[in-house]
């Protein structure tokens, strides 16, 4: 770096500060957090337990060396055996094989006898820089991989090899090199060697921690000398895509605020929304307790989204969309028919399966996949199974700003909670202050007669009643049954007119009378 | 005891087994030079003519150095008898060559 800070410094003295030089590590996210990649020709520690994801990490930073920057890498591994590990990596959708035969990536094994190596009295690491040195030549690389020192040097003395690994760093900068060598965390210094304080330019440190059965890797840039780096510890994924850390960095959510209105697909809360529904681009939020009608309310918004031709993703961590598909038919909705005409895709995973983060991805994924106008999740809550703390609800507020960056995707979440439980958990206010617009569904047991009502919490930007609706999820004859045609009507009874030409939607009828109403009888 | 080991060792092996070495060193290290002279010290001193030594830089022969695994230097490989036994260092100590090689 000295180097090129002194001819930068005959260009431009202003600049200098600013100028150090970077590599792409071309993993996403980690670009991010490190602002541009790890030092160039330098050496970076990646530090982590095992099975913290130390090997496909680094693997990733040489194989997108080569995909995506045109610079061929060499990966010295000492733990697995070369074969193994083209095998290992393949199932993640690195095909070494083939970069080895191109001659883009060399990948050799070093072997250590069972025993470790004996020593007495002093040596150095010779051996390894001729190799290390060969390896290099045969692919020209600009990358390189150790993994990992401590098998190498497990049981030598720690004092020799401290100064030989320092004089390793140096030599490879010399040779132009961008190094990531990786080591197992130590208990008392961040490698068992202790090697990171004096040596490394920059060190990263990986972790996999279980919370309730669920594990969940994070990164965390520890240092970076000479360069801002965001000290927070991210989520990160490996998946058969590769490695993707989340969150990538905070967007600054500066999206356009559009005008444009999207119905909700009620016509009744349509008009509790100034006669308009929901802005498109914002976000939403549908809370109540089980049994409120969350589903059918969704369902609705998808089904109107669908019938307008636009498209929908519908998340269940709850019902499988076949079962969605079937109840949502007893009520009107044909999801089936959406489905079939490609405005509607389904997005069903078990909440058990994986991490809230790595749901996310997956998720995302899927949005750039579809372009959905409509995403909506059902229920959200269901996903932050790791209870929903400032972890979760920052993955959440980060996904949130990511859906309105991509092109004012309107989103709606479920959440099976009510306002009673803001006052055992208050880390539920977060969920409820970062949606745009809040509509609260309750139940209440009225004469022996179950009343649904919702009311708009809030709503941004829109003037919206602030009356309490009574509603009901009844099927065409209007007999009230949960999963079935919703409606909303006057003194609880629907007109069969209307019913009838607002065929296959919600009906929801204004002017509607408050909870403590006089036709409770009379509702059949 | 290290003279009764060497008296033994020499009467039994001396004419049917040879000790076969090969020394891995760097002559970019100043230190080279020296580990050769210890290594010759020791050979004359604990097997007498009995052996043969071949001394390798690993800068002049790289494929040697991938092919015998080669990460540490000085590196002493005991070739024979079997089974091939290693030990790195500047091997002044003899008693260590002695106990890593079963050399009594």
């Amino acid at each position: 770096m000295d180097e090129i800070l002194e001819n930068k410094e005959l260009d431009d003295c202003k600049t200098i500060k600013t100028v150090l030089p970077k590599t792409l590590t071309g993993i996403n996210g980690l670009d991010d957090i490190t602002l541009g990649g790890i030092p160039k020709n330098r050496t970076t520690l990646l530090v982590g337990a095992i099975g913290a994801g130390k090997t496909v990490l680094s693997m990733a930073f040489i194989v997108n060396g080569i995909l995506k920057y045109n610079e061929p890498g060499v990966f010295m591994t000492f733990e697995e055996k070369a074969d193994e590990l083209q095998i290992n990596l393949l199932t993640l959708g690195y095909d070494l094989a083939t970069l080895i035969s191109d001659k883009k990536l060399y990948l050799e094994n070093l072997y250590i006898g069972n025993e470790g190596i004996q020593v007495t009295g002093k040596y150095n690491i010779e051996g390894l820089f001729v190799r290390i040195e060969q390896a290099i030549e045969k692919v020209k690389a600009k990358r390189i991989v150790l993994d990992s020192l401590d098998t190498l040097f497990s049981g030598l003395d720690s004092n020799i090899l401290r100064g030989e690994i320092k004089r390793l760093f140096t030599w490879l900068k010399e040779k132009e090199i961008t190094a990531i060598i990786t080591g197992e965390i130590g208990e008392t210094h961040l490698t068992r060697m202790g090697i990171e304080e004096a040596i490394a330019d920059c060190v990263i440190e990986l972790n996999n921690r279980v919370c309730n059965q669920i594990s969940t890797r994070r990164m965390r840039v520890v240092k970076y000398r000479g360069s801002d780096h965001s000290t927070n510890e991210y989520p990160f994924v490996i998946n058969s895509k590769g490695i993707i850390i989340y969150p990538i960095i905070d967007e600054e959510p500066q999206q356009e605020a559009s005008r444009e209105r999207i119905s909700t697909g009620i016509f009744q809360l349509d008009q509790m929304l100034e006669n308009k529904g929901y802005y498109v681009g914002s976000s939403i939020l549908i809370a109540g307790a089980a049994g409120t009608g969350k589903t059918s309310l969704a369902a609705s918004f998808a089904a109107s989204v669908c019938k307008n031709n636009k498209r929908c993703l519908y998340c269940s961590f709850e019902e499988s969309p076949n079962q969605l598909i079937r109840d949502m038919g007893t009520i009107g909705f044909p999801l089936e028919s959406y489905v079939n005409s490609e405005n509607l895709k389904f997005y069903f995973a078990r909440p058990t399966l994986q991490n809230f983060e790595l749901h996310i991805m997956s998720i995302k994924s899927k949005i750039k996949e579809f372009k959905p106008d409509v995403i909506i999740m059902d229920p959200i809550t269901n996903i932050m199974v790791e209870s929903i703390n400032s972890d979760t609800t920052a993955t959440l507020n980060h996904f949130i700003d990511f859906v309105k960056m991509e092109k004012n995707i309107t989103i709606l979440f479920t959440s099976a909670m009510t306002t009673e439980v803001l006052l055992i958990n208050p880390s539920y206010e977060a969920i409820f202050s970062m949606v745009d617009t809040c509509i609260m569904l309750q139940e209440r047991r009225i004469e022996m007669i179950h009343v649904r009502s919702l009311f708009i919490m809030k709503s941004r930007g829109i003037n919206n009643s602030k009356e309490e609706k009574e509603f009901l999820i009844s099927a065409k004859e209007n007999i009230v049954l949960p999963n079935s045609r919703m409606v909303i009507a006057e003194n609880g009874i629907a007109q069969k007119s209307q019913m009838n030409s607002t065929e296959n939607s919600v009906i929801l009828q204004p002017n509607l009378i408050s909870i403590i109403g006089n036709g409770h009888s009379e509702r059949k | 005891m290290e003279i009764q080991g060497k008296e033994a060792t020499n009467s039994d092996i001396d004419i049917t087994e040879k000790y076969v070495f090969r020394l891995f060193i760097s002559k970019k290290s100043p230190d080279s030079l020296y580990v050769v002279k210890n290594i010759q010290k020791f050979c004359n001193q604990y097997l007498h003519e009995n052996y043969e030594l071949e001394v390798v830089d690993i800068y002049e022969k790289p494929d040697l150095v991938i092919e015998e695994q080669i990460i540490l230097t000085p590196l002493l490989i005991k070739k024979y008898p079997l089974p091939e036994e290693r030990i790195s260092g500047d091997l002044k100590n003899s008693q260590a060559i002695l106990s890593q090689f079963h050399i009594d």
